[in-house]
């Protein structure tokens, strides 16, 4: 256009950082101070037992099918991580020095690699960085019918669930029409209903406790590279020396890096091994994720570069997560 | 600035002076909207002849449905398009708006909870953008509506609006001790007030009383009395001024007196130029006290903390 | 996995047909000023409008300072409205976003892509979170109708983005880092758009046109006090990229119906922002002069009453200011006719006139007069848009 001028300002500019991406990311187990407490024993259990499911073969063909890296020979990136809770009991997990080296150790006795090991309280923020607000801030709730904008769906209890709950009774006017209880209903259920209602957070004496279902989904958006702050990566993994660990979980990193050069920490896909009391986390961490709005240019950077890898990745975040329960 | 009408009992003239008052402070050139927050019985509509919303409003967008967050907004009626009070359906030239948020049609009183002193302060603060005085006509007595309002004035988001309370009782021992009643007796506007978060004393400071229906002794209606009559009149007035200032409802609290006028006790009615002037249905008395109260609703030196 | 049916969902009607391709905006800005005492500066400002966590708020210095926050999303499921009174449903997000001009002019605006369900049933909810902004329309209906429909017949039941901007308002209206004293009293103003695409390649253009022609027949004008300004920019025979249907319904709601050539969404919210606060600062100061009893009081009482408007209001009008080029032709048209400029040098007339008049009663106050005259001027020698 001939004579026309552009003026720009940064200030006015949007713009959102891509991080690097692996193929999948293989979650290990994820470990409360008992599991811990237990001994050298408990955990060599754990790692004999996921073994055979964490095995590269297998693992490839969760990575995205006959896709491109297939085809093309290449192995597939993939990495593996843990989650060690450092947040619901605090102070009651031991320390990094004690625990760190249990874990690599039974992990290498079934040739299982621990790549990253992240902290589950880097989940509720991060190096300044509020995650768990981020993520609360995102949700857009799954609307009834009949929701048009002019009501605020979002409550303001700390609670999410998955349809319409069961009406309240209580709100009526004087000498107003009794109504009839109600069942609560699932949004898009076929006919009948599983209602979840989902805590995410829960106030104590002033203390802002995040749930642990509520950080689970956070964990899951992290690993798949889909949470910004301002537009920046919120995914820093620093690399740990095992040789040289703090005493302190808050002196450990967010995400902990302990192989040379592992896969990144992000990918495309999650793939889970949990014990199967995990379950009702997991549900709720998938209507958690249903209806979190991610960053847009993070979303659809995931789907264009899985594309250009040859990969169909689904569009909904929530439908990217595999999972393996092991009873006991 | 927010201004909130009460009563303990009903019948004191409350409303019928709230809307006149209204209407007067909007021909001075005020921006008014008044808010019929008379849950049990929204007739405010029917005071000003709006039509439209006599008993309340049957749209759905009345206070409310506003209120149990089952609307997101109130119906605002332009009175002066909607009745013949400023001439036909027109606003008068150099008067403000006046505009009435009326209540829903067989609405009735319904329990408080937080989110709904929410939408109320919301309301209060979306209102004070644009009209000069927002006038709140409650429910007699220690109502939800007054509990209401207490929780919203009390959020923090409000701490920088002017909110005045006016009290109305009727020149009678009953009332004057039911008035006392309501603001210092238990469970009262003060009590309840700090418990919602107000400071006794500010509070205290923002309450006047209007005293309705009065008959003053030396008026000229009275002239028709026997001398007995008239000497038992001067002696009990006396009376109901001593126990009127022992219960601090005292002269220095009294914000206005609206004489009796016969026809407000047939006709719940604003009271225009054409009844004083014209019909002559109405006394010149009443209009002037009414004028004065719109005045004085703002005037400083009036609410100066005692 | 099937796509799970919705339950208690009352079912959109069967097509019977397949439906046209629909693709089209709408929104609705809400206008108003920010309680606070004074101007409020850009830090404030940028505080003001955080409401994202791990959002940012972007921010512009020229020509005039703005800012607007993150977009916040909303989800709705409910009827949509439509002209012809045809079924149609809608499932989706909507966006939202809160801006602050010159530190003073507070404006919401809510908009939402309208586009074909792919199927009746409601998808799971993960679908139209990944779509944010986007309504997906389940129903035998057109552009054409629910962009009437959106404008002018909602009732309380259907699609309300206007209501979505105005809670967005008191949002931030209560927000710490102002202190709410109004400096003046200035009415919520509603501009709600419609936008359709015009491509010369596109196969619907032809039905576009029909439909507009409908339009001019039987105005979408419900009473009967509605002003409308329709313009095209050029004789509607030819393919003509821009037309803009501007109407006052009321003090308060205008409504604006666009037919544009392509172009990003995001700039024709843009300029509809623009316009509704251009419309604002001409309601209000209009309602103000109105209320200032000229020719009654003094002069200088006169002046005393819109002050304000001189401080804080008259320096903002930049009609255009953050308009893009594919756009400037929508305020181009809209200054041909009603002639926004016009009327806003028109307003700063009868302003500077009371101002001499005041000068003229007092002469001890004429350096005063004299300071003030000059924003008056530098306000007019603002009036000329980009042509």
């Amino acid at each position: 256009m001939p004579g026309s001028a552009v003026f720009r300002e940064t200030s006015a500019v949007e713009r959102t950082v891509e991080v690097p991406l692996a193929h999948l990311s293989v979650e290990l187990g994820h470990f409360y101070p008992e599991d811990l407490a237990g001994g050298a024993g408990v955990l060599a259990e754990h790692f004999r037992r996921i073994a055979p499911w964490v095995d590269r073969p297998r693992l490839g063909s969760l990575a995205g099918g006959a896709g491109g890296a297939a085809r093309a020979g290449r192995a597939p990136r993939v990495s593996t991580c843990l989650l060690v809770d450092d947040y619901s009991d605090q102070g009651k997990m031991p320390p990094p020095a004690a625990v760190v080296p249990q874990l690599l150790a039974a992990a290498r006795a079934q040739d299982i690699v621990i790549d990253y090991i992240a902290r589950e309280s880097a989940c509720a923020a991060a190096e300044n960085v509020p995650l768990a607000r981020i993520v609360e801030g995102a949700l857009v709730a799954d609307p009834p019918y009949g929701a048009n904008g002019s009501r605020p769906t979002l409550n303001e209890t700390g609670w999410l669930c998955n349809g319409a709950r069961s009406p309240s009774t209580t709100g009526t006017r004087a000498m107003g029409v009794a109504e009839p209880w109600q069942p609560p209903t699932e949004n898009g259920s076929r006919r009948h209903s599983v209602f979840l209602d989902v805590e995410l957070w829960s106030e104590h004496r002033g203390h802002h406790a995040w749930s642990c279902a509520f950080l689970a989904a956070v964990w899951q958006l992290l690993r798949l590279g889909l949470l910004r702050a301002g537009g920046e990566t919120v995914v820093r993994p620093v690399t740990v020396d095992p040789a040289d660990l703090p005493d302190r979980w808050a002196d450990f990193p967010s995400i902990g890096r302990l192989t040379p050069a592992p896969a990144p920490f992000c990918a495309y896909r999650t793939f889970s091994v949990l014990d199967t009391g995990y379950l009702p986390v997991e549900h709720a961490v998938r209507v958690i994720l249903g209806q979190v709005g991610v960053d847009s240019a993070a979303l659809s950077a995931t789907e264009r570069r899985a594309g250009a890898e040859g990969i169909a990745l689904p569009p909904e975040p929530a439908d990217r997560l595999s999972y393996f329960f092991l009873g006991r | 600035m927010i201004i909130f009408a009460t009563s303990d009992k009903g019948g004191t003239g409350r409303s019928v002076t709230s809307c006149n008052v209204a209407y007067r402070r909007a021909m001075q050139g005020s921006d008014v909207c008044y808010l019929d927050f008379d849950f049990g019985s929204p007739t405010a509509g029917a005071i000003f002849g709006v039509e439209a919303a006599g008993q309340g409003t049957a749209t759905g967008g009345g206070l409310h449905e506003y209120l149990a967050g089952r609307t997101a907004e109130v119906d605002q009626l332009d009175v002066w398009g909607q009745s013949e009070l400023g001439g036909p359906r027109a606003r008068p030239l150099g008067a403000g708006r006046l505009t009435l948020l009326p209540g829903d049609s067989g609405g009735g009183e319904f329990p408080v909870d937080a989110t709904m002193a929410r939408r109320c302060s919301d309301l209060f603060l979306r209102l004070d953008e644009e009209f000069e005085l927002t006038l709140v006509d409650l429910s007699a007595g220690r109502s939800y509506a007054t509990e209401l309002v207490l929780r919203a004035t009390a959020d923090p988001a409000l701490a920088e609006k002017t909110a005045r309370w006016l009290v109305f009782h009727r020149w009678t021992r009953q009332h004057i001790v039911a008035a006392a009643g309501l603001v210092f007796g238990p469970h009262g506007i003060l009590e309840t007030g700090m418990d919602r978060g107000h400071r006794r004393r500010e509070l205290e400071d923002t309450i006047r009383f209007v005293r309705t229906a009065v008959l003053e002794p030396d008026s000229p209606q009275l002239a028709v009395l026997r001398a007995e009559q008239s000497v038992w009149l001067q002696s009990y007035n006396t009376d109901l001024q001593k126990l009127a200032a022992k219960l601090r409802l005292g002269r220095s609290v009294m914000l206005g007196s609206i004489p009796l006028d016969p026809v407000l006790q047939w006709r719940e009615q604003i009271i225009v130029e054409d009844d004083i002037s014209t019909t002559r249905i109405a006394n010149e008395e009443t209009g002037q006290a009414f004028e004065d109260l719109a005045k004085r609703l703002t005037d400083d030196s009036a609410w100066e903390g005692l | 996995m099937a796509a799970p049916k919705a339950t208690a969902v009352p079912r959109a009607p069967k097509a019977r047909e397949p439906a046209e391709e629909l693709d089209m905006l709408v929104g609705e800005v809400r206008t108003t000023l920010l309680q606070n005492s004074h101007r409020v500066g850009a830090t404030t400002v940028a505080a003001l409008l955080d409401i994202v966590p791990g959002g940012r708020v972007r921010s512009a210095t020229r020509p005039v300072a703005h800012a607007f926050s993150p977009d916040v999303r909303v989800g709705v499921h409910c009827p949509l409205a439509t002209i012809s009174g045809t079924r149609a449903d809608g499932a989706g997000t909507a966006v939202a976003r809160a801006s602050v001009t010159g530190g003073t002019v507070l404006q919401a605006s809510t908009r939402a892509r309208l586009t074909r369900a792919a199927g009746e049933r409601r998808l799971p909810w993960s679908h139209y979170v990944a779509n944010p902004g986007i309504i997906e329309v389940a129903g035998r209906t057109d552009a054409d109708d629910l962009a009437a429909g959106f404008l002018t017949t909602q009732t309380r039941a259907s699609l309300d983005l206007g209501a979505v901007s105005s809670r967005l308002l008191s949002r931030v209206q209560r927000r710490p880092g102002i202190d709410r004293v109004t400096s003046l009293r200035a009415r919520r103003t509603q501009l709600r758009f419609a936008v359709t695409w015009r491509s010369s390649d596109s196969a619907v253009l032809p039905q576009l046109l029909g439909a507009q022609r409908r339009i001019s027949d039987f105005p979408s004008v419900p009473t009967g006090s509605a002003e409308s300004f329709h313009r095209n920019s050029e004789p509607a025979a030819s393919v003509s990229p821009v037309s803009v249907e501007f109407t006052i319904q009321d003090e308060t709601l205008r409504t604006l119906r666009l037919r544009l050539g392509r172009c990003d969404p995001s700039d024709v919210v843009a300029a509809c922002e623009d316009l509704a606060l251009h419309d604002w600062l001409l309601s209000t100061v209009e309602s103000l002069l109105d209320n200032s009893r000229i020719g009654v009081d003094s002069a200088q009482e006169v002046v005393r009453r819109f002050r304000p408007v001189i401080d804080h209001l008259l320096h903002l009008w930049m009609p255009g200011a953050r308009v893009t080029e594919e756009l400037a032709e929508v305020w181009a048209a809209l200054e041909r006719r009603p002639g926004f400029s016009r009327e806003w040098s028109s307003l700063v007339g009868r302003i500077r006139d009371q101002l001499a008049l005041a000068g003229l009663e007092s002469s001890s106050s004429l350096s005063a007069l004299a300071r003030v005259a000059g924003v008056c001027q530098a306000g007019a020698e603002e009036d000329s848009v980009g042509a």
